[in-house]
Parts: C-alpha cells; sequence; structure tokens
C-alpha cells in the first residue's frame, strides 16, 4: 500500500464512530404522545394549569373488547404561561412530550373568558404542535372536566370528542370546527370575531371517588397496600404538577359529554355564547351546511309537526355602510327534503308545499336574526365578519370605522331574505 | 475552459432549483409587507422585472459559446480590470451558497431536528455540495435534472393539498395603505432573489445548443415566477393575516397540508427539498464561483478549489449566522443594493462585450 493509500484507510477507520447514528436521534419509545391537552386558570392569580392525555402505547395497541385499563394517562402541570407548565410537565413524566398528535385544545370558561392569546401564541410557535388542532370551549367547567371524562362509545377521548364536534359541525349543524390556525387567523383579520365550539360535561351521578369533589374523577386501583385513601386527590393536588387520581382504570360513567352550541369572543376573550338554534343561524349565514333536521308545526295543521332535512345552503351577504351605521343585507337559498311528519304532507299540492316553504324560510330567518341580535347587539361581536366585509370592499372607509365597530355593531340593520326550496320528498311518496 | 456540456432540460432544471431553494426557505418578501396581498403583487412585479435582466445577459452569454462571461471581461477589458470584475462576482455567488447553506441548517435546527447542532446540516451539504461542484457542471446538471421535477411536484401537491384550509377571501384587500412607496422594498427584495439568475453568463457557454439559452433561460424565469405566485396564492389564503409573521412559510403551509383526514406530515417533503435544493444550488455558485477565480488567476484547472470554497461557505454559514446574518438575507438593504449592482454590472458588462465583439467582427481592421 501507498502512504496515501494507509492515510485513506486511517480516516476512514477515524469517520467510523461517526456513523453509528443520527446526532439527534429520537426513539419512539422515549416520546409521550400527547392526544389531547387542556388549559384552564390556575388556582393562583396568573397561573396556567395545563393538562394532558398522555396515550398509553400499551393500552392503545389492546385489542378486543373495551379495556379495563385506560387509553391515556392524564397529567396536569402548572406555570404562569402555558410554556412553562408545558416544561413542568416534563418533571412528572419519564418520556419527552410531543404534542405533533394533539387533535383536541380543551379550553376552561374561565381561561376562555381570561384570554386565549397566550395559548395561540404557544401552540403557533412550538415546533411539534400542530396548527390543524380543533379548540373547544368547555361551558361551566374546566378543561379538566372534559379531559377527565369516560366516553361510552370511544375509549380514546381526543377521538370521541373530535367527533362529536364533527358531527355537531357536519350534521346537526349546531357547531363548528376551528383549528389553532383558523383562530389564530380571525384574531388578526380586522372585522372579525372568533368562535369556538363548546361543550358541556354533566354529572350522571354523584361523585364516584370519595375522597375527592371533582366530578368525573375514577376510581384509583393501583394503591398501594396501606396507603391512606385520603393521599388520593388531596387538597395539594393543584399544586406545581400533579397525576389526576384514578387513571389507571376506568370506571363506571359518571359525567355526559355534549356539544353546547357555540363559544363567542371579542378579540381574544370569551364573551358569551350562541345555543343551537343561534348557533345554526350563524351556519346559515355562513352558508356551509350540509345536512340540517328544521322541525317545522305545519301551518295548516298546528296539530301536525313536519320535519325538513336541509341539504345545502347558499348565502349572499353584503355589507355596506349607510347614515353611519352598518346594513347587511343577506340572501340566503335553501334546498330542503322533507324528513318525516306525523301526517305525511301531500307535496304535490301547491298551498301544502306553499306553506311548508313559508314556515322553513320563517324558522331559518328567525334563526339567523336571533344569532345577529345575540351577537351583534348583545355581546358585540362580530363573529360573522360585517367588518371584514367592509374592509376588503373599502379598506381606508374601514381605517375610520374600526375604532367604533363594536358599538356600530349595536345598531346594525339587517335584511334577511331567505328563499327555499323543496325539490324532493325522501325516499318515500306516502301520503300522496 | 473545459467544454463540459449540459442540456436545455438541465439548464432549465438548475435555474429552476436555484430560484425556488430560498423561496422554500425564509420567504422574506412576505415578513416585510404590512398586507399580504403586497407581497404578492411584488412577486408579479419582481418577475416581470426579471426579464429583461435574464434576457439581456442570455442574450449576450449565447452569442459567444464555449467562453464565459469572465474570460469575455478580461478579453475585453484587460486583466486588471477584468480580474476586479471577476473577484466582486465571485464575492457574489458564494454569498448566495452561504445564505442558503446557513437558512437550510438554521431550518433544519429550528423546524424539525432541534437536538442536531446546524453545524451537521451545514457541514454535511456543503461537502456534498463541493463535491458535485468538483466533479463539474455535468454532474450538477444531471443531478438537478432528476431533483427539479420531484421538487416542482412537491412544492405543487403542498399547495393544493392545502387547499381545504384556503380561504382566497384573503387575497383581497389590494391596496397599498402607504401609497406605491409600500411597493418598493418587496419588489427590490423579490428582484433580489431573481439576481440569481446572472449565473447563467457560467451556465451558457456550457449549453450543447447555446442559441436555445435565450429561450431555456426565460422559461426557467415563468416556471420560477408561476410557482412563486401559485405558493404565495396558498400561503396567503391559508394564514391571512398572520402571513407575515411566519417564518419557514413553505413548511408552516406543508404543516397544514393533508389529503382528507387520513394522510398529513407533508413536512417530510419540505426536508427533500430543502435538502437536495440547498445542495444543488450551493453546488452551482461553488462550481461558478471555482471557474471565476480560475479565470481571475489564469489557472489552468479551477475544480480543485471546489473544495476550499466549500468550507469557507460553510465556515462564514456558521459563524455569521447569528452576528451579521441579517446581512446576508435576500430582504435586508445591503443585499439588496450590492445584487442589484451586480445585476447591472453583469448586464451592463454582458452588453458592452457584445457590442464590442460585433464591432470587432464587422471592422477587423
Amino acid at each position: 500500500m501507498t502512504r496515501m493509500q494507509w492515510l485513506a484507510a486511517f480516516i476512514a477507520l477515524a469517520l467510523l464512530p461517526l456513523v453509528s447514528g443520527c446526532w439527534g436521534r429520537q426513539e419512539i419509545e422515549d416520546f409521550a404522545f400527547v392526544t389531547m391537552a387542556g388549559v384552564d386558570l390556575g388556582q393562583n392569580p396568573g397561573e396556567v394549569m395545563l393538562t394532558v392525555h398522555i396515550a398509553k402505547p400499551s393500552a392503545v395497541a389492546g385489542s378486543g373488547v373495551m379495556a379495563e385499563e385506560r387509553r391515556v394517562s392524564i397529567v396536569s402541570a402548572t406555570g404562569p404561561t402555558v410554556g412553562a407548565a408545558s416544561e413542568s410537565l416534563a418533571e412528572m413524566l419519564p418520556r419527552r412530550i410531543t404534542w405533533a398528535h394533539s387533535t383536541i385544545i380543551a379550553i376552561g370558561e374561565e381561561y376562555a373568558r381570561a384570554g386565549i392569546a397566550g395559548l395561540i401564541d404557544f401552540l403557533a410557535r412550538a415546533e411539534s404542535t400542530r396548527e390543524t388542532a380543533v379548540l373547544v370551549v368547555v361551558k361551566d367547567g374546566t378543561a379538566l372536566d372534559l379531559m377527565s371524562a369516560e366516553h361510552g362509545l370511544d375509549e380514546i377521548p381526543s377521538t370521541a370528542v373530535l367527533g362529536m364536534i364533527r358531527n355537531a359541525a357536519y350534521i346537526t349543524p349546531t357547531s363548528v370546527i376551528s383549528t389553532v390556525n383558523d383562530v389564530l387567523k380571525l384574531l388578526e383579520t380586522p372585522g372579525v370575531d372568533v368562535t369556538i365550539a363548546g361543550m358541556q360535561v354533566r354529572p350522571l351521578q354523584a361523585v364516584t371517588d370519595p375522597s375527592t369533589d371533582t366530578p368525573g374523577m375514577l376510581e384509583r386501583s393501583a394503591r398501594s397496600p396501606g396507603e391512606p385513601e385520603e393521599s388520593a386527590g388531596s387538597p395539594g393536588m393543584f399544586e406545581h404538577a400533579m397525576f389526576s387520581p384514578g387513571v389507571l382504570k376506568r370506571a363506571s360513567l359518571s359525567s355526559i359529554v355534549e356539544m353546547s352550541g357555540v363559544a363567542v369572543f371579542r378579540g381574544d376573550r370569551l364573551v358569551g355564547w350562541l345555543n343551537q338554534e343561534q348557533s345554526r343561524g350563524f351556519r346559515w349565514l355562513r352558508g356551509d351546511v350540509v345536512s340540517s333536521v328544521v322541525v317545522l308545526t305545519d301551518p295548516t295543521d298546528s296539530l301536525t309537526t313536519v320535519s325538513m332535512r336541509a341539504m345545502s345552503a347558499r348565502t349572499h351577504v353584503n355589507t355596506a355602510i349607510a347614515g353611519g351605521r352598518p346594513v347587511v343585507t343577506v340572501q340566503a337559498e335553501i334546498r330542503a327534503n322533507i324528513g318525516d311528519s306525523d301526517v305525511p304532507p301531500d307535496s304535490d299540492a301547491p298551498e301544502s308545499s306553499r306553506s311548508l316553504k313559508t314556515a322553513l324560510e320563517s324558522v331559518i330567518q328567525a334563526e339567523v336574526a336571533a344569532m345577529i341580535d345575540q351577537t351583534a347587539r348583545e355581546l358585540q361581536s362580530d363573529i360573522f365578519g360585517f367588518g371584514t366585509a367592509v374592509y376588503r370592499a373599502s379598506p381606508r372607509e374601514w381605517q375610520q370605522l374600526e375604532g367604533q365597530w363594536s358599538d356600530l355593531l349595536r345598531q346594525i340593520e339587517v335584511d334577511i331574505d331567505v328563499h327555499a326550496k323543496l325539490p324532493q320528498t325522501g325516499l318515500s311518496v306516502w301520503g300522496h | 475552459m473545459n467544454h463540459v456540456r449540459i442540456t436545455q432540460r438541465q439548464l432549465i432544471s438548475l435555474l429552476v432549483l436555484v430560484r425556488m431553494t430560498p423561496q422554500t426557505l425564509n420567504c422574506t418578501t412576505l415578513n416585510i409587507v404590512r398586507i399580504p396581498t403586497i407581497g404578492l403583487i411584488a412577486d408579479l412585479i419582481g418577475t416581470a422585472l426579471a426579464v429583461p435582466l435574464v434576457y439581456l445577459v442570455a442574450k449576450a452569454s449565447a452569442g459567444r459559446p464555449g467562453e464565459t462571461f469572465f474570460a469575455r471581461t478580461r478579453r475585453v477589458l484587460g486583466k486588471p480590470v477584468g480580474t476586479i470584475v471577476c473577484v466582486w462576482i465571485t464575492i457574489f455567488f458564494l454569498l448566495i451558497p452561504l445564505m442558503v447553506l446557513g437558512s437550510v441548517g438554521n431550518s433544519f435546527s429550528t423546524a424539525i431536528m432541534p437536538d442536531t447542532p446546524m453545524l451537521v446540516f451545514v457541514v454535511v451539504l456543503a461537502f456534498l455540495a463541493a463535491n458535485a461542484a468538483r466533479r463539474g457542471l455535468e454532474v450538477v446538471g444531471r443531478l438537478s435534472e432528476v431533483l427539479a421535477p420531484a421538487v416542482v411536484t412537491a412544492l405543487l401537491s403542498i399547495a393544493v393539498f392545502s387547499v381545504n384550509r384556503m380561504d382566497f377571501g384573503y387575497l383581497r384587500p389590494i391596496f397599498l395603505p402607504g401609497g406605491y412607496g409600500d411597493l418598493v422594498a418587496p419588489v427590490s427584495s423579490v428582484f433580489s432573489y431573481f439576481t440569481m439568475f446572472t449565473v447563467i453568463a457560467m451556465l451558457l457557454p456550457h449549453l450543447d445548443s447555446p442559441r436555445s439559452g435565450i429561450a431555456n433561460s426565460l422559461a426557467a424565469l415563468l416556471i420560477c415566477g408561476a410557482l412563486i405566485v401559485i405558493m404565495c396564492i396558498a400561503m396567503i389564503s391559508t394564514f391571512g393575516p398572520t402571513t407575515n409573521a411566519i417564518v419557514l412559510h413553505a413548511f408552516a403551509l406543508a404543516r397544514t397540508a393533508s389529503i382528507g383526514t387520513f394522510f398529513e406530515r407533508f413536512e417530510v417533503l419540505m426536508m427533500v427539498v430543502w435538502t437536495t435544493g440547498a445542495a444543488t444550488t450551493a453546488a452551482v455558485f461553488i462550481w461558478a464561483a471555482a471557474e471565476a477565480i480560475g479565470e481571475a488567476f489564469s489557472l489552468r484547472t479551477s475544480a480543485a478549489i471546489a473544495y476550499p470554497l466549500g468550507w469557507i461557505v460553510s465556515l462564514f454559514s456558521l459563524t455569521s449566522l447569528n452576528t451579521t446574518f441579517r446581512f446576508f438575507d435576500f430582504s435586508t438593504g445591503p443585499w439588496v443594493i450590492f445584487s442589484a449592482a451586480t445585476a447591472v454590472l453583469v448586464t451592463g458588462l454582458s452588453l458592452f462585450i457584445a457590442i464590442a465583439d460585433r464591432r470587432k467582427e464587422t471592422n477587423p481592421g
């Protein structure tokens, strides 16, 4: 071998240790996968409590009947900011937290009323979070309530919650799907406010664990022999960081989780709620309804109830400023089928069809009007984005109006024109 | 000059990769505008302004097959002036891989692998680029011919599969709150990216059919312009008013892309785009800088300089990132002025040389 060949061989050998693996390798078993996260105000002023569901791979991989073991571990930590609380979680876990699979971010009502800007900023900045995660506000409760609740059909809570939000958004449609990116955009867009799906946790029975006052907490099953019962759920549980008690085993269903309209924000603060009819009014206005059942009383027979299934809605909204106040013209076109009826109406009879259409138009009109009343006049929140329409049409005019927009909203004048079409009777012509 | 040849498709691929790579990193034009749509307008105007630049440089370079821009400069202007021009443009050529490698290293460390030092990405990519440059333009051309379609497909996929997150209403309003002055900085920024096309002065003499260089260069420019506009529309529609607050726009867009609700994680494509794009871009400019140094100092062979240039580039990428890196950014004033001056210099000299040559040909005495 020549001297150069010896040198090359030496360099190759010297470089061998460098090719033994990646520098920043990250093994899957080193990760704690957050599937759902919740944010509440902490007990002390200025403190944030972050609760996360960590997937338990061994439990998730289990098959067969509903397993006794919970699929997720619930861990909470507090800190002055969401980011600091997230760091504190690391002290509780043997694995490194990754947010990449977090599909649901729950927000307690009190935290939402205090402002969600800090949470959204954390989610937008962190490298492992995803801006496609869906947000939900827990009405009259905390995110911890929602995250502690069991779901009858689905063992992974985030999957259950996401399914419920999707159903409520697409089928009912009495809710909205707001991702982190959506909220981030709305917070920065002039003339529009944020809406987030609302959920509520209602106890079905008394608290199962006598040692804690927190509804929905499940019995702690891995207590060490001789360990006093009081240790679970002791008053110190909200201190720096904690595991919620009873996370190891599923127990009887103690609460029910249900959709609860839409949370309405002004800026980054929760200011009120839309009930389900108003929420649907909001969806009519947005023109993104793909399915909805509207129950009517047959105008020709007050004892007969008819349900109409709306198949599509197209809306054209025109916003203008007239006489110094916003004037909104809504033109909506709804296509609906007859869903079911106590006494099937004769859809071929022109007067019957006309009266059903009129009744349907009246209901939709009322829902839209109720929504605008609640948001614009009561809450002074512009969730539809009438202000954005003004901004996009005449940005210079908007610059003058922006400062007084929430006051102008109180004086909003709305003209709603709904036109319904009843093209089909479903799969049955019974009643002809 | 060694007579290596690249095909027309390789030339287009090279230019598309060179231009699109920084666009997939820090899309700084969108960060310096008050209203995102101004960035879109600036993209259109900047691309249009680049057309005469590319046309003139290509026209002047395509007329002298086998002789690079530097060789012509030294022949016409004399050795001292020609050498100064060579040094100037060599610095310009070296700053581009410096910025691109630094940005890729920083992007990897920020967005994907925070535990891995930037050094790893920069050194590995610089070595890869220098190695390709050392082996000559043909190797870089073949590499880009394979990679460019993949990169274009990846970028279009990301834009298309983000469509369910888009709200095209965010493309309005189109107005300039501060008047036409709002356009100066973003248009300059877009144009400064396109000054990278001055590298065609080095590439066209190696084209297998030099006369087609003008059409191919303009085709590459228009492909880049169309891609940039598509990406810009996708970004503004997806991120709305937050567009100017985002770093790594294309990466952020990739994170929102999905096929239905079952196929996500398109950001993996961005890792491919960054790695291949940065390596190819750095290889092209390291090769061009080596050629220029070879001409300036009348070296018999310039290929061997590629490795030292690769190390210099990686060293400066690493050391200048946190200190003077802002200077080496496509949107900052000093870079815009320097790149614009270089573009004017290359264009002016190319035209001057072409006219001088034509006079000499018509008037041999």
